[in-house]
Parts: structure tokens; C-alpha cells; sequence
């Protein structure tokens, strides 16, 4: 009886003890847990976070209107006169216009991701999936848009729409497309020669219900881990379009343009290309440890 | 050791990077420096031009002089028929001569070449007598031969060819003796004089021209107190010293031009030494070398005036009403002062620099008050009551964005929102010549005969070109600029361009918010020098303008 009862004990405590070790193990493998351990990875989350605040609200958290003039008071220092972060060679507030200036930042690197990320996706598949022919051609373009350093293909193509909000992002999204678009084709050429695919063919799925709803998913991970370390480049590309002043059409805050009018004035007021320079410093580095904390959390051989 | 060398590199950059903040804690007192020399300008012209006499020492032969300018000199630039840029101004008026030069002010003119000169009554002959010591620099194909009048008549023909073409009125050149040159002009025109001062003008030899043909430009031949002999297109310019130069001899050995393109750039190189003068500084570059020792900031008026002009052949833009609207929305003190600060320029509101005879302060009621409400107003009757949108033509330099951007802002106080839209100078032109802007930047200079100002800027001829670009045409405003030419009293010219400001501004063609200071960054141990009105630093000229640099060792 009494052999039985430890008996039982021991089963059913064994019992709950795999239950909870199942738990356990779920957990993590949860890819959130899993990304919660990489502390570097929450750090970049929390920047990009404030960044996407500050963006979204800017019109409450700015104290000042970003574009409103004070040409007599050019100039002045962080934390005088109300303006936190002091004000740049016409008079406006700098704190406004980097909180403004997040959200152009932010609109543009997002959106410039999301359309390369669209077009390079799609013509990855197709050029992985369908091979012969349609690759070369495509694949093809592709180097020869590899061939121009990025930033000058992104040069040429403001050059030619001319500059502002929606072609800067159309020039940092065509820009994008090559890198997308090889990083899918990949992914494709190994997933279509999968027994899943084969299975799939057999029985009679189309090319495009194949790619889009069997491939396509498993090349996701690679993709989404891609485009997070893009933002953060997309981020630079802007700024240094608006350095150049092919950028966001001024008098539109936009750290580029902030880090352009400071960057003559680096003796005198100091804080101007301090700031903005700072601000896309930190955010590009949240998108880049987010980026790899990601990568931790997708690739299985990273397991620890 | 790699590490190591990155570790002295980063060292190093941060106690550079210390040093600099420091220069800018300290620029809260740059801002009076520069507001008093602005204002002693005259005073600051006179110690320069007496600098010789002053405490300083005696001047010394030897040396070389190194001078950063900003601008284009390509391969044809040296060739007077072909030079585009002040850059080059600066160097072709070092190497040649012009017949006659203008005074420091630029009111008057004083001999070069020409000894002396007399117009005839009617104002259409012009006759020069001429100096007969003066030999061009030799060259491939000639050996440094005596210049005479046959050359004179060849250069200033030949120089009717110029892509501005300054002389159309210029039928005839005669060359009746060897010291002696006849111009004989269409119609008369008072401006003759002055754009005999032009760079285009300068005297060159036809065997050289001819010889070189197309490649002149790279081998350039002139009667000047320097001689060019190396060239090397948008990088630099090596001068040598003439020593068959007419006048007196230049103390200077050698003579630089170093093309820098950033201002920052020239800054710094000013500061360490390796070039002594800067001509052309941003409000940036003074602020940075204001308080520096052994640096001296130099700044005058000149004849510049800095606007916004409008399109009047715009179907927005032609409506009177609208164009008088956006002069209304404008406050020209904070356009002015907020574009150039450190003294690089001042608040002005006429179509003329301040420092024009024709300047006549009691005349800038002809151009709309600063009134916003009004504007509003105004814009509403003209049918945009609900906004409008425009777009402006600018250059990108800090400067024209930071005017653009003043602009926009007091233009969105009245409901228009301004696209701002930076441009090369190619595509301006462009712009200028199909007239398809709506609103530009940009800034003009002249002389102090307002002939160079408003005689350009509401005359027919000139429609399509960057002085009459908003495309301003009335047959009785031409007239009376005719008239204005024609006539060779000063008290009646004024009178006559008094008409042709009253008729003018009545259009609203554009803002011209602002008359420019010429600032010059000189290390300090360089003397002689005179800021002249027209922006070239003259290196070495004739005795009657006292001109002739020297460097303390």
C-alpha cells in the first residue's frame, strides 16, 4: 500500500513536473521569450519605440510649431528661453523639429522597407521559383542596379523625380529592391525542392498557390530579418539624401535637413548637428539590435 | 600598431574637437566685432589703403601669395571671351589688363592702359590714348612683342563675341596711330566706360589666340603685372611675377589661386596658414575667423543686391494683385538680417544696391509695406482666399536656404505655401530663358550706375536672361532707359532712373530685400591690399590706384 502510494507519488509528481518542464520549454521557445532574453534586443525595441512615440505624437510632445521663424533669436543655447535643445540659424525651436523630424525619419525608412520589400519579394519568387529564362532576366537587372553604389542609384533616381516626401521613398524603395529580391531568390531555389513543394505539386496546386501560399511563407523569417536591419539604412539614406539636399523638401523638419543647415555652423552652435546626428545614431542602432535579436529568434542553429 | 595609430587619430580629432568648442563659447562676441567693422567699413578701407604707411614696415620683394576662390575656372575660363564666374575674374584681371579701372568705389574711372579719354558730344565717339611701354608676356607664338592700338581694336572687337555680350552697341574699333584706339559706338550709351572695366575686355594677342585656337584658354597671354604658367582646370591657378609688367614692379614672387569649393574648407586653410587670403566668405566663415588672431575680416558694401523675383508671365503670378500681396507678406528687416548675418549684408528694399548713386532712400515708399492682414486681404479679393501654392527656384547654399526658409515662413503667415526647390545654376538659366519658374532666388551685381540695375532689370532686351527674367516689358520705361543712357549729365540721369524706379516698382516684379557686404578673410601679415567695389582683389596695378600686395616673410 504504501509502496503503491510512493508509487503514485512519484508518478504524478513526475507527471507535473513534465507538464511544467513542457511549459517550460514552450516558453522558451516562445519567439517573444526568446527575444526578451537578448537584453540588447529590448534595448533597440524600447529606442525604436520612443522614436515611433515621438513620431506619432509630435504635434503634442513638440513645445513649438517645427517651422515657425524667430530670426532674432538665431542661434541659441540648449535649455534658454524655453527651447530644450536650443534653436538653429533661423530661429526655430531644434526640440520640435527633431520630434517632427522623427516622424519623417520614421515614415520614410518604413515605407522605403515596405516597397522594396514588396517589389524584391516578388520578383525574388518569381526569379527563384520559375528559374531559367525569367531569372537571368531579372536577376540580371538586378546586378546591374548592384553594380551603382546604393546611395548614388538613390541619387540618380531623386535626381530624376525630384525631390520630396513620396520620391524619396519611391528612390529608397527602388533602391532596396536588388538586395530583397536576391535575399528571396535564395530562400526560393532551396524551398521549391522541398518534399512539402513536390507534395504540393502532385497534387495539382498551381505555380502562383505554390509560391505565394507554400514558399513564400517560409522564406518570411529571412525576409523579416532583412528588412529590420534595412530600416535603420533606409534611415541614413534619407538623412544623407537631405544632407546632400536631394532629400525632404525644405522648410519640412527631417533629421538630414536639421543635420545639413548644423553642419556649418559646427563652431558656433555645436548642438545642432549634435542632436540630430544623435538622434539618428540611436535609432539606427535600435534597428539594427532589434535586427539581430530577431535573427537570434528565427534561425534554429542559434539555439543555445 | 594599427590600434595604436586609431587611438592617437580618435585622440587627437577629440582635442581638435575641444579646441573648436571652444572658439564657439566665445562667438557671443563675434557678433559686435563683426557689426562694428560693418559699420567702419570706410575706415577699415582707409587703414588698408594707408596700411603701407602704417606701423607695418617696410615692404619686402619676395613671396607667394595663395588666394582660395570658390567658383568655377574650367579650361576655357581664363580666355576672356569665355570667363563665367567671379573666380575667374579674379585671376584675369591679374594676368591682363583692362583699358581703364574702375576707382575703389566704382563711381569713377581711373587709367590702366588708356592714359586718358574723351567722348565726343554726341556721346558716340570714344577716343583713348594709350601707354606705349606696355608688352604682352611672351608666348608660343610671339616673343613677347610691344602691344599697340591694332591690338586694343582686336581685343575689344573680339570681345563682342562674349557670351553676355556687354558690347552690343559697339560698332566700330580704329586703330588711326599706334598709341591711339576710336570706338564708335551705335547709339550712345553711358555704360561704355564701365564695361570697359570687364574682364571680357582684357587686352589679348591675336597670334596667341589665333595660334592656340580653341585651347587659348589653357595658354593664356596677357599684358598684366603676373604671368599664368600652370593652369590645371578647377584646381588651381600658378602665377609668376612679370618683369617686363608696365607698371611698378610687384613685390609678390608668385601668385596662387586655389580653387576651394567649401567654405569650411577655406576657413581652416586660412587658419593654418596655407592660404593667406579668402574673397568670397559665407556669414558661416566669419563668424569662425572674426576673433581669430592673426586674421583680419575685411567687409564693404558692394554693388549687390539680393532678391526674390516673380514670374509675371505665370497665370498665378501675372495677377498684380498677388505679386503686391506676397511683397506685402514680407518684413524686409528680418529677411535681411535673418539671411545675412555677421555683416555680410543689409536690409535694402529698391531694385539698387545701397551703395548706387541712384539710391534714393525717400523712394522705398514706392515698394509695399509689411502687412499681413493687407496681404491676406488683397489675396482673398485676387480669388485665393483659400491659400496657394507656389514654387521657388533656388541655389542650395546655405545662404539661399536660409532665405528661402524665412521666406516660406512669412508667406505661410498669408495662407501660401511655398515649395522650395533647390536648382543648379544650369537649370536656372534654363528656367530663366523658357520662363518656367514661378518664383527665384538669386542675387545680381552691377556697378554703382543704376544703368547695371534697374536699366537691366526693366528692359525689354534683357527679357529672358537673369536680369529681367520676370519678364518685364513697357515700350515708355524702354524709352526713358534710352534716354537715360543717351544722356551724359549725372544730376539728369538720376532724375531720368528716378522715373524709370517709379514705373518699375509699380509692377511688383520682385522682393529685393537686401544689398550685399563683400567679406574677405586676409591672414595679417599681408598688406597693401584695397577691397574694391567690384569684388577683385586687384594683386598689383597701376601707381594711381596704389595697389601692390606684399607679404612679411
Amino acid at each position: 500500500m504504501k509502496e503503491t502510494n510512493m508509487v503514485r507519488d512519484h508518478d504524478s509528481i513526475s507527471e507535473a513536473a513534465q507538464a511544467e518542464m513542457i511549459r517550460k520549454e514552450r516558453r522558451a521557445n516562445n519567439a517573444w521569450h526568446k527575444f526578451c532574453r537578448n537584453k540588447a534586443a529590448v534595448v533597440g525595441l524600447l529606442i525604436i519605440l520612443v522614436m515611433v512615440f515621438l513620431g506619432l505624437f509630435a504635434p503634442w510632445i513638440s513645445t513649438h510649431d517645427p517651422n515657425a521663424i524667430d530670426v532674432l533669436h538665431p542661434y541659441l543655447k540648449p535649455m534658454t528661453e524655453g527651447h530644450l535643445f536650443g534653436t538653429d540659424d533661423v530661429g526655430r525651436d531644434l526640440f520640435s523639429r527633431i520630434v517632427y523630424g522623427a516622424r519623417m525619419s520614421v515614415l520614410v525608412a518604413l515605407g522605403s522597407t515596405l516597397l522594396g520589400g514588396i517589389i524584391g519579394i516578388v520578383l525574388g519568387l518569381f526569379a527563384g521559383y520559375l528559374g531559367g529564362a525569367v531569372d537571368s532576366i531579372i536577376m540580371r537587372i538586378m546586378d546591374g542596379m548592384f553594380a551603382f553604389p546604393f546611395i548614388l542609384l538613390s541619387i540618380l533616381l531623386v535626381t530624376i523625380l525630384g525631390s520630396g516626401v513620396f520620391n524619396v521613398i519611391l528612390a529608397i524603395g527602388i533602391g532596396n529592391v536588388p538586395r530583397f529580391a536576391r535575399v528571396v531568390r535564395g530562400q526560393v531555389i532551396i524551398a521549391k525542392n522541398e518534399e512539402y513543394c513536390n507534395a504540393e505539386k502532385v497534387l495539382g496546386a498551381s505555380k502562383i498557390r505554390l509560391m505565394f501560399s507554400h514558399i513564400l511563407p517560409n522564406t518570411l523569417s529571412e525576409v523579416i530579418i532583412y528588412a529590420t536591419l534595412n530600416i535603420g539604412s533606409a534611415i541614413i539614406s534619407e538623412a544623407s539624401l537631405s544632407f546632400l539636399g536631394l532629400g525632404i523638401l525644405i522648410p519640412t523638419a527631417s533629421w538630414g535637413n536639421i543635420l545639413k543647415a548644423g553642419k556649418n555652423c559646427l563652431l558656433k552652435a555645436p548642438w545642432i548637428a549634435t542632436f540630430s546626428g544623435l538622434f539618428i545614431f540611436i535609432t539606427v542602432i535600435g534597428f539594427n539590435l532589434v535586427g539581430d535579436g530577431i535573427r537570434d529568434v528565427m534561425d534554429p542553429k542559434m539555439k543555445r | 600598431m594599427k590600434k595604436l595609430v586609431a587611438a592617437m587619430l580618435v585622440m587627437s580629432m577629440a582635442i581638435t574637437s575641444l579646441a573648436g568648442c571652444q572658439g564657439g563659447s566665445s562667438s557671443g562676441t563675434t557678433q559686435t566685432t563683426a557689426a562694428s567693422a560693418s559699420e567702419g567699413t570706410e575706415a577699415e578701407t582707409q587703414e588698408t589703403t594707408a596700411g603701407q604707411a602704417q606701423d607695418v614696415g617696410e615692404p619686402v620683394y619676395g613671396g607667394t601669395l595663395r588666394v582660395a576662390v570658390n567658383g568655377n575656372v574650367s579650361a576655357q575660363s581664363l580666355d576672356p571671351f569665355y570667363i563665367d564666374s567671379g573666380s575667374a575674374d579674379q585671376i584675369v584681371q591679374n594676368y591682363g589688363d583692362t583699358l581703364i579701372l574702375n576707382n575703389d568705389e566704382g563711381d569713377a574711372f581711373v587709367p590702366n592702359i588708356a592714359t586718358d579719354w574723351s567722348i565726343s558730344d554726341d556721346g558716340l565717339e570714344y577716343t583713348f590714348h594709350i601707354r606705349d611701354d606696355v608688352y604682352f608676356q611672351p608666348g608660343t607664338y610671339q616673343d613677347g612683342r610691344k602691344m599697340t592700338a591694332e591690338d586694343v581694336a582686336y581685343s575689344l572687337i573680339r570681345s563682342k563675341g562674349y557670351w553676355c555680350n556687354y558690347l552690343p552697341y559697339l560698332k566700330d574699333v580704329q586703330a588711326p596711330d599706334e598709341t591711339t584706339v576710336v570706338c564708335t559706338l551705335e547709339y550712345p550709351n553711358a555704360t561704355f566706360l564701365y564695361q570697359l572695366t570687364h574682364s571680357s575686355t582684357i587686352m589679348v594677342c591675336k597670334e596667341e589666340v589665333e595660334g592656340w585656337g580653341e585651347d587659348y584658354g589653357m595658354h593664356v597671354v596677357g599684358t598684366g603685372p603676373f604671368t599664368v604658367v600652370e593652369h590645371v582646370p578647377e584646381q588651381h591657378t600658378k602665377l609668376i611675377r612679370n618683369e617686363k609688367y608696365w607698371g611698378p614692379k610687384p613685390y609678390l614672387d608668385n601668385l596662387e589661386y586655389i580653387n576651394i569649393r567649401d567654405d569650411a574648407q577655406a576657413v581652416n586653410a586660412l587658419q593654418t596658414g596655407e592660404i593667406d587670403i579668402v574673397v568670397s566668405l559665407s556669414a558661416e566663415g566669419c563668424s569662425q575667423i572674426a576673433s581669430k588672431d592673426g586674421i583680419t575680416l575685411c567687409q564693404r558694401p558692394y554693388n549687390r543686391v539680393a532678391e526674390f523675383g516673380f514670374n509675371m508671365k505665370d497665370p498665378v503670378l501675372s495677377d498684380e494683385r498677388v505679386r503686391k500681396a506676397l511683397i506685402m507678406a514680407v518684413d524686409y528687416e528680418q529677411l535681411a538680417s535673418g539671411t545675412f548675418t555677421e555683416g555680410t549684408g543689409v536690409v535694402g528694399r529698391l531694385p539698387l544696391p545701397i551703395t548706387s548713386w541712384g539710391y534714393d532712400k525717400s523712394m522705398e515708399d514706392l515698394i509695399p509695406a509689411y502687412d499681413p492682414e493687407g496681404a491676406k486681404a488683397l489675396l482673398a479679393e485676387a480669388g485665393y482666399a483659400n491659400g496657394l501654392e507656389l514654387d521657388l527656384s533656388t541655389g542650395g547654399s546655405d545662404e539661399e536656404i536660409r532665405s528661402a526658409t524665412i521666406l516660406e515662413a512669412f508667406f505661410s503667415q498669408v495662407g501660401v505655401k511655398l515649395n522650395v526647390k533647390t536648382v543648379s545654376t544650369a537649370e536656372i538659366t534654363e528656367q530663366f530663358q523658357n520662363g518656367t519658374f514661378q518664383v527665384f532666388r538669386r542675387t545680381q551685381g552691377g556697378s554703382a550706375d543704376p544703368a547695371t540695375f534697374i536699366g537691366y532689370f526693366f528692359n525689354t532686351e534683357k527679357m529672358g536672361t537673369n536680369y529681367n527674367a520676370w519678364g518685364y516689358s513697357d515700350p515708355e520705361t524702354d524709352a526713358l532707359i534710352n534716354q537715360a543712357l543717351a544722356e551724359t549729365d549725372q544730376e539728369a540721369r538720376k532724375e531720368l532712373y528716378a522715373q524709370i524706379m517709379e514705373r518699375g516698382c509699380e509692377q511688383n516684379v520682385g522682393i529685393f530685400f537686401a544689398s550685399l557686404n563683400l567679406s574677405f578673410g586676409v591672414n595679417s601679415k599681408v598688406h597693401g591690399y584695397i577691397q574694391q567695389n567690384n569684388a577683385v582683389l586687384k594683386i598689383c596695378g597701376p601707381e594711381e590706384t596704389g595697389i601692390n600686395i606684399w607679404k612679411e616673410p
